[in-house]
């Protein structure tokens, strides 16, 4: 995509994760672990969670 | 009234020189567009008002159209010459009348069908920010939008894929059945639109049964000159800029355009002074034209690349939202979620053989291919994303057994492909292939005063999915007739019946899921069957030199009506619509307009326009998404400074929508509102000529929604008072050789 890959690549993202008590912060990535965070989700204690980045 | 004088001057030479002049006081008009008919090919005349035409190898007996701000254009019958004098008599109307593409050959006063055509050099004053907010200066034509972005065209109150756009003969495909999705096209190097409102289209589409947008690329330039013309743009109520280049070169026997513009848009203002978060978006684009003429053919090639990012606002994470929840009081133009991500390459080619004076042949084939991405929740990820290509070739055989009569017959097909990339838990549309195939004959005849017209079309379509397997196979047709008479003064009466047939969109028939850009749940239905209009459009003109009146009433019986109707449930709170078929319907209203130009007074032009749609079903109950009346008036003075600085121009436009109250039980209807906008322009007057534009945009900062805004789902409303400015100059280079062809042509000029 070009957005995402051109514009976005090596940009930094605050991120946080879905938890089962609502949203958690995990701080500001970049690059491919951003892309890695919203592919792969965010493992807590053997469980993982959806996690998102950016402003929205 | 004056009539034209052409003199002529026969010669062997092949580059057609003349001299456009005004015919009362004998001064050059500059910057006069000349067209020669069926090779496609024009140039304008210099500050001087003199032209110059090159090809090869002329035919014997060419068309020309001649057309100036101010002036009336003329349609000029000529044995091939080597110079001549144009003498053009002032319309005070500025109602230019010049050869549509769209109707071809035909000028638009001699159509059968009502058309308009908007030159986008008239919209100087106004500015408009899009391409399809500049369309809505036409009578009946209004725009679903959602602030400043991403407009679409609505005709008399039909939309989507009911509405067909041309660039310079190409579909354009990338996604039109969704309102939410932009038109892909700027302003850029965009000379005119022409319109036909309704089914009548039927020479290039079948299912237009709203109406077809032909979009004419500006193919003029100053022989061996380059023309670049450069423009710079702010909005204050979304501190949006646009700056645009665009060159323009015209040299023997080919013809060159390149250009590009970049626009950016932060969130825009509301009338409290708060911002619409992620209303933001930011458009670029390029394209490059380029025409080559010799002998009998004429070969064009355009390409057009486009790439929008797009903010989507309605997003909120609070568990009861409410329009507070999607305001904020910072003003950003930073990317942000959620977001579309769009990107066009168009390419057309065309070919034109004028085989002789009575026959052509025009081969075109064209490729669209449109990247559509949703992002939601994540920045690498689109929830939904889809990969449209769209091929498209299309045959015409021109015969003209005599000048008066005119046949156009062909065949074209399509093959379109729509592939999902996006998350597939989130997609909207199937994966699909649709194949179509089009046969058509179209029939045009002068008999003294009556101008007659007979289209007939045949359109096959077989679309393919996991979902979906149909075929579709209709026949249109198309009679007309206009007539003249001269009573006080010059008089049109015409008179059309046209049917339009449009199958079903995949998304009419497989929908099912959030779309985001819309703020809707959509379902579709797979056995949804063929929509149908009949249209019947009467049109009368009356026209003096210092008044013009034109009433357009119309109707169309509709049959299996397909609309998106709102149902009484929602999903992750996004309202649920579903298409539905009404099985009869109607639409009627009426399209008017007044011109008055006072003799007393020939700088200044008042203008006026009235259009009224209304839609329903037999039962009756109202149709949904029908726009609102509108009142529009306009008041304009045209200067020509003495002096090297001075006004050229000022405006006041009101507007006024009228309330909205035939809806659906599940709309609510839409407060009545009134838009003023001001502008003048200041041109200074040098070998490189500025001209400086600018204006207030709803000057009484009102709070104001349209019925067909995409933000009336939200609670929200429209931008407040917006001031705007813009910068424009052309640069004129020569080239080589070009000192000495001048010269030469002064004095072949002089000497008659």
């Amino acid at each position: 995509m070009a957005f995402a890959v051109s514009c976005n690549k090596n940009k930094c993202y605050e991120c946080h994760y879905d938890g089962p008590n609502g949203e958690v912060e995990i701080g500001e990535k970049c690059g491919d672990d951003v892309k890695d965070l919203e592919e792969n989700g965010y493992t807590v204690d053997s469980v993982t969670y959806e996690a998102h980045c950016g402003e929205h | 009234m004056c009539i034209p004088l052409l003199v002529a001057y026969t010669s062997y030479s092949q580059s057609l020189k003349g001299r456009v002049i005004d015919l009362h006081t004998g001064e050059g008009i500059p910057y006069a567009q000349i067209e020669v008919q069926n090779i496609n090919i024009g140039a304008n005349s210099n500050e001087n008002g003199e032209f110059i035409l090159t090809h090869e190898n002329l035919p014997e007996r060419i068309i020309l159209t001649v057309s100036a701000t101010l002036y009336e254009t003329q349609e000029i019958a000529a044995v091939c010459c080597d110079s001549l004098i144009v003498r053009m008599d002032q319309d005070h109307h500025e109602m230019v009348e010049i050869v549509i593409k769209v109707d071809p050959g035909i000028l638009n006063k001699n159509t059968t069908v009502h058309s308009d055509r908007l030159n986008m050099r008239e919209l100087k004053l106004s500015s408009p920010t899009g391409l399809v907010e500049a369309l809505t200066s036409i009578n009946g034509v209004q725009q679903i939008s959602a602030g400043m972005s991403a407009g679409k065209p609505v005709i008399r109150g039909m939309q989507g894929m009911r509405v067909v756009t041309f660039l310079e003969g190409m579909r354009i495909e990338n996604q039109q059945w969704g309102n939410d999705h932009g038109l892909g096209i700027s302003q850029l190097g965009i000379q005119s639109a022409e319109i036909i409102k309704g089914p009548a289209g039927l020479l290039y589409a079948g299912d237009a049964l709203g109406g077809v947008i032909y979009l004419n690329e500006d193919r003029s330039a100053a022989y061996n000159k380059v023309t670049i013309d450069v423009s710079s743009a702010f909005e204050s109520v979304s501190l949006g800029t646009t700056n645009s280049v665009m060159a323009k070169l015209h040299q023997r026997n080919s013809f060159i355009s390149v250009g590009a513009l970049s626009s950016s848009f932060a969130d825009f203002q509301l009338t409290n002074g708060s911002y619409l978060n992620d209303s933001r978006f930011q458009d670029h684009g390029a394209k490059l034209g380029y025409v080559y003429f010799k002998d009998k053919l004429n070969i064009e090639f355009d390409y057009l690349f486009s790439k929008s990012i797009i903010g989507i606002p309605g997003h909120t994470h609070d568990s009861l939202a409410t329009a507070d929840s999607y305001i904020t009081d910072e003003q950003n133009r930073s990317i942000s979620l959620p977001l579309q991500d769009v990107m066009n390459h168009f390419f057309n080619g065309k070919l034109i053989y004028n085989l002789n004076e009575k026959h052509s042949l025009k081969l075109q084939a064209s490729h669209t291919f449109n990247d559509f991405a949703e992002f939601e929740e994540k920045v690498f990820t689109p929830e939904m994303r889809m990969r449209l290509n769209n091929s498209t070739v299309r045959f015409d055989h021109i015969w003209r057994p005599k000048y008066t009569i005119r046949v156009n017959s062909g065949f074209q097909s399509s093959l379109q492909s729509n592939v999902n990339f996006g998350n597939p838990d989130d997609e909207l549309l199937p994966n699909s292939n649709q194949l179509d195939y089009a046969a058509f004959s179209s029939f045009f005849s002068r008999l003294g005063p009556f101008e007659l017209s007979a289209v007939a079309r045949l359109d096959a379509r077989n679309l393919s999915s996991d979902l979906v397997n149909r075929s579709f196979v209709v026949g249109n047709g198309s009679v007309g007739v206009l007539y003249k008479w001269w009573a006080i003064s010059n008089n049109i009466i015409r008179l059309n019946v046209s049917s339009g047939s449009r199958a079903p969109h995949i998304a009419e028939l497989t929908a099912n899921g959030q779309h985001h850009g819309a703020s809707r749940y959509e379902i579709g239905d797979a056995n949804l069957n063929p929509e149908r209009a009949t249209q019947i459009d009467l049109d009368y003109e009356f026209k003096t030199n210092h008044f013009s009146f034109s009433v357009n009433p119309y109707f169309s019986y509709l049959q299996n009506y397909i609309q998106l109707s709102p149902l009484d449930s929602t999903v992750e709170n996004f309202p649920v619509y579903a298409y539905q078929a009404i099985q009869k319907a109607r639409m009627y209203g009426v399209d008017a307009g007044v011109h008055y130009h006072p003799k007393f007074a020939n700088w200044l032009h008042l203008e006026s326009g009235y259009s009224i749609t209304y839609g329903e079903s037999f039962e009756p109950s109202p149709l949904t998404f029908m726009p609102q009346p509108l009142w529009r008036s306009k008041a304009r003075v045209a200067l020509r400074p003495k002096k090297k600085l001075g006004f050229t121009g000022f405006m006041v436009q009101h507007q006024f929508y009228f309330e909205q109250n035939r809806v659906t039980s599940l709309e609510t209807p839409t407060d009545a509102y009134h838009l003023i906008q001001i502008a003048a322009s200041v041109k200074l007057d040098t070998k490189t000529p500025f001209e400086l534009t600018f204006g207030v945009r709803n000057l009484l900062n009102e709070t104001y929604v349209n019925h067909l805004s995409r933000l009336k789902n939200i609670g929200l409303t429209e931008p407040g008072r917006s001031f705007y400015i813009k910068l424009s100059t052309t640069i004129n280079c020569s080239l080589r050789g070009t000192k000495e062809s001048e010269s030469k042509l002064e004095n072949n000029i002089l000497s008659h």
